[in-house]
Parts: C-alpha cells; structure tokens; sequence
C-alpha cells in the first residue's frame, strides 16, 4: 500500500509539494509567533532581576532601556563623566557608568565601558582569569568565550570605514572570563571607562616627539588645548608601551552613555526621580516600566498576528479540502479499477489514508524546517539582542 | 462451468430493461456475444462480474458453486482470484510502471507469495517482448501495447473466467490482431473460459461460439457463427 501511495504522490508531486508547503507553513507560521514571543518574555526576564535604575540623556525611555539593559548599540545622546561623579556622591546610591559605544568582532559583541561596581551589582562572577586592572585590558562574556576559545586578543571595531580619525581599533588583552547567565552579559566585552575612552579617542600612546596632525573638527579632542592625533599610535598596547597613554582635556568631560543606579532605599529611589524629575537634558527611567509597556505591546502584535494565522489556517484548510476533492474526483476511475479487480472498500480507504499520512508526516517535517528557518530569521527581526 | 438463470437489469435512466433468461458456459470454451454499440453487452459483463448489482435475484453458478452477487465479500475475491476482466478502456494506472500495473491485482490483494506473481509477470511481459520497458509508467505506452499489458493483468493469476468487454475497440487492426493473438494463446496456457463482447467481426473466428445479443436476450444461446 506504501508503494502505490508513494507511486501516486510522486506523480502527482507538484500538488503534493504545494499541500506539504500551505500545511507547513500554516502549522509553522503561529508554532514560531508563540516561540518567538516567549522568547522576547525570557529575554526581557532576563534583566528583571535587581534591575537597576538608568540615568541617561533625556530622548527615548525605551531606547534607553533597551540599550543599556541589552547592549544593542549605542545611544543617540551621551552624558558626561561628571553626572556620574555627581550621582556617586549620594552614599544611597550604588551606580556604575556604561559606555556603550564600541563593539568588536564587527559589531557582534558590544564593548561595554563600566566600573568594576557594575559586577557586583549584576552579581556577574569572573569564572575563569580576573577583572580588568589596567588599561586594555577585557573581561568577556561567556558567548564570547565560546567563540573566541584559547584566543587572548580581541581587536575592537574600527568605528569609521575609512580608519581615519582618532578612534583606531585597539588590541584588547582578555583577562578573564564571566559566568554564564543568560544574560546580554554573555555576549558583552566588558572594559574599564579608561579603555573606553581610549577608544573614543581622549587618550593614545604614541612615541615622544610624534607631534602629529591637528585634531579634525569630528574628533572628541576637537577644542582641546594641546590635543593632537598623533601620526602613529600604538594599538596594541604591551606592558612595555602603558606608560605612554596619556589623555587629554578634563576627564568629568568625557561621555559616557548611562549611569545604572541601585538606590540602597525605597526613599533614594524616589528621591533620584523626584531630583531628575524636571531636568531638562537627563531623565531617570525604571526599566521595570518599559518593559511592562513594551510586553503590552508585543502582547497586541501577537493578538494581531494570532488573528492573521487563524484567518490564514481557514484559507489553507480549505484550500487543501478542494485539493483533496479535486483529486478524489480525478482518481474516480483509479479506485473504481481497483475496486473492479477485487480490492476491498477497506484497502482502498487504507491506501487514501495511508497518503493522508504521508502528506500529513511531511507536512510535519515542513513545518519543523520552516520553524527552524523562521526561528533563525527571527532574531534579527523580531528578538531584542 | 458457469450457469446464469434469470439475469435481470433496469436502467434507472431508461426504460430499458436487460433480460437474460438462460446462459451457460461450458469449461474452456471461449464465446464472443456480438451486438450494436449500447445494446448492454457491456452492462452484461459487469453483472457477471458483480461490479454492478442485478435488479432481482438470479441464479448463477460458478463451477457447481452458487455465487451470489449481492455478497460483496464472496464477488471480490471471485474477481480477484477466478476472473480476469480485460476493460474497454483499460483502466490501467497511469502513475504506475507496466510491471507494476499487471501485479496490481495482487498488490490489491491479500495474497502471499509474491515472488510467484513477480515470476508471472516476468513471464507474461517477456511473451509481450516489453522487458525493456518493464519500468516505463503505462501512460508512455502505445494504445496497443497499453491494452496488452491489461490483458496480462487479467491474466496474471490464471482465472478460470476471462471476460473481455470490447479488448479491441480503440485499437487499430494490426494492434487489434495481436492483443486476440496474446488473449487466446495466455487463455489456452491456462486453460482458462473466455466471453468476449465486440461489436467487431474481425477475430470472431477465434471463438468456438459467437452469439448476438439478440439470442442472448431471448435465451436461444445455440451457436449462430
């Protein structure tokens, strides 16, 4: 019975491709949607955990969350150094900066700027190697781990396609390796604010007397007395070269992206918002309220999208009911011989449902592949990282 | 061998009515019933064959065996195992090989040894001279070679009884010639009883008795030809 159920599918194997196609494609279309949304849900789970207050520029509350919770890039408005000094001046609030401009392995893994304060409040554990102690150095995520294996040297990005400018791609040596936690953490790279800044460009290393060129009009130096970009810089930086880093300007200057605040009381959590309340250049934002804002959201779309399929399914199952009463009619004759040549009414509706079968079986397999496809479309679409 | 009282048939769409008083069959001897295009030769055929139910009781012996066409079970495995019926229109699969079209009937059946079968049909595809076109799906095949290959699947399991409704109406002459050859030659190997139905004359000197339909209805069933 398979025989011919194979024989007559293989004949007809344009109709039978397009049902096994609308069937796992009408399974795989709401099977993804509901992944997809629990796994935006675990994502942003991931950092409702002790989640920290976030200071940054006023603009988007939800772009700052999403990139200083996430580390998804950098933010339009950046802060200085000196609102961090002046937040870390209340004895109420733990803080830690973020810089999140630089990325390496082409924007794969974010370079993440902060204090060694950002650790312990995350409760990231440094498994293997230590903490960054000096200038160039890295700690990175597991994921990061992962990829780079028993490699020690991670190149940061070149952030201008051209590599003109100040801001050159350093050699960072990895001093050690955090825990897993299922977190953005894992993917991040984490450095000190110095590093980061050399990054930007405040500092370089060069040799005495390399003078170089005047600081362009795009450069962080730009105004800067003294500042010049020298005409050869070190990038990578060994232990021998250290002592040439030297920055310029006024450090409570330099940018940094956001200040992540765990107020040790109810009361200093209040007050930090009363106090930013009616600033006109920075806000406070709880993620706790974005994120809830956004899952209402995400909620909505996939009520849209659940309506979307349930229409689409209706459209396939009749599609697939004409399809399989079109080829019941045109196979009329084929069943009426087999009956005339002594098969029974049982073996016939065996032989119909062992083709359901077998359509239905690689109906399923389709669906798993188109699962497996749309799952692996979906993160750049659809996930937060 | 075979023996029909009373075969009746009324059309629901006509107010013709089918009427076979009396028809017997002696053991291998092969009888052609002669007659115009929808006198109901065909619908004769498919009655003995209990493809289509009679419209009161009849009487009909198969071997000094009563068969009684409205049991279902008791007619599917007489088609299946004692009749070989060679179609007007074929009615081969198209999506299946020739060789697969000839062991249909024991693919369709619960029958064992199938090695056996693949044997006679090796056999019977071989006498068609086909060997190399054993895989080729029937729809390839030319109309000649089509309804040779349906009359090796009625001939497949050796039937007692071959009943062939016009084998050579869509063929041509010269394809019309062989596949009486191939019926006579397989039926006499296997000893088995023909009825053929035709509107043609040509081959009916193969048959040792040719009726009308006409003494069929009227239940003279004495040799004409």
């Amino acid at each position: 019975m398979i025989r011919l159920a194979i024989a007559y599918m293989s004949s007809q194997w344009k109709l039978v491709t397009t049902l096994i196609i609308i069937i796992g494609l009408s399974l795989a279309l709401p099977i993804t949607s509901v992944k997809v949304v629990a796994r935006y849900q675990s994502e942003l789970k991931s950092r409702s955990l002790n989640p920290p207050l976030l200071v940054g520029a006023r603009g988007d509350r939800f772009d700052l969350v999403l990139r200083s919770q996430f580390f998804v890039g950098e933010l339009q408005q950046s802060l200085t150094y000196r609102e961090f000094e002046r937040l870390k001046r209340n004895d109420e609030l733990v803080c830690a900066p973020l810089h999140l401009v630089h990325s390496a392995g082409q924007g794969q893994w974010p370079i993440i700027g902060t204090s060694s304060v950002y650790f312990n409040a995350q409760s990231l554990v440094v498994d293997q190697g230590k903490l960054f102690t000096e200038i160039g150095q890295c700690v990175v995520g597991a994921d990061v781990a992962e990829y780079l294996q028993s490699i020690s040297v991670l190149k940061s990005d070149m952030s201008s396609v051209f590599g003109f400018g100040d801001m050159l791609p350093y050699e960072l040596q990895v001093s050690g390796v955090l825990e897993r936690k299922g977190t953005p953490d894992d993917r991040a790279v984490f450095v000190s604010l110095e590093t980061a800044w050399l990054l930007d460009g405040y500092g370089h290393a060069h040799r005495d007397g390399d003078n170089g060129t005047a600081v362009n009009r795009n450069s962080v130096l730009h105004g800067l007395e003294g500042a010049h970009i020298p005409q050869r810089s070190k990038t990578d930086l060994s232990v021998i070269d250290k002592h040439l880093i030297h920055f310029h300007g006024d450090r409570s200057d330099y940018r940094i992206s956001s200040v992540a605040v765990w107020p040790t009381t109810q009361e200093a959590s209040a007050l930090l918002r009363v106090d930013y309340q009616d600033d006109r250049t920075t806000q406070v934002v709880v993620p706790g309220d974005e994120f809830e804002k956004l899952m209402k959201q995400v909620v909505r779309v996939k009520d849209i999208l659940d309506l979307v399929f349930a229409i689409l399914l209706c459209i396939s199952a009749v599609m697939v009911l004409v399809a399989i009463v079109q080829s019941f009619q045109l196979r009329k004759t084929d069943l009426e011989t087999m009956r005339y040549l002594g098969c029974s009414l049982s073996k016939v509706r065996l032989l119909l449902l062992t083709e359901f079968s077998l359509v239905a079986g690689l109906a399923v397999v389709a669906c798993l592949v188109f699962v497996m496809l749309l799952e692996s479309v979906a993160p750049t679409l659809l996930s937060i990282v | 061998m075979l023996s029909v009282r009373n075969l009746q048939y009324r059309y629901s769409e006509s107010s013709f009515e089918l009427n076979v008083p009396c028809f017997d069959m002696q053991a291998g001897q092969h009888t052609a019933i002669t007659g115009p295009s929808g006198c109901g030769k065909t619908t004769f055929m498919n009655l003995l064959a209990g493809i289509i139910p009679p419209s009161s009781p009849v009487e009909l012996n198969f071997r000094d065996e009563p068969l009684h066409l409205g049991n279902a079970k008791q007619m599917r495995v007489f088609r299946n195992e004692s009749l070989g019926f060679v179609f007007q229109d074929f009615r081969l699969l198209n999506y299946l090989s020739l060789s697969e079209n000839i062991l249909l009937p024991v693919t369709l059946s619960s029958n064992t040894g199938r090695e056996q079968w693949r044997t006679r049909a090796d056999e019977l595809i071989k006498r068609l001279g086909l060997e190399d076109l054993r895989e080729r799906p029937v729809s390839k095949l030319s109309r000649g070679e089509q309804q040779r290959v349906a009359v090796c699947r009625a001939l497949l399991q050796r039937p007692a009884l071959v009943l062939a409704d016009e084998p050579t109406a869509n063929l041509d002459a010269t394809n019309a010639a062989g596949v009486w050859e191939l019926l006579f030659e397989q039926a006499q190997e296997i000893d088995a009883t023909i009825i053929a139905v035709t509107h043609a004359t040509e081959g009916l000197e193969r048959f040792a008795r040719v009726l009308s339909f006409e003494q069929l209805a009227s239940g003279d069933t004495e040799d004409f030809g």
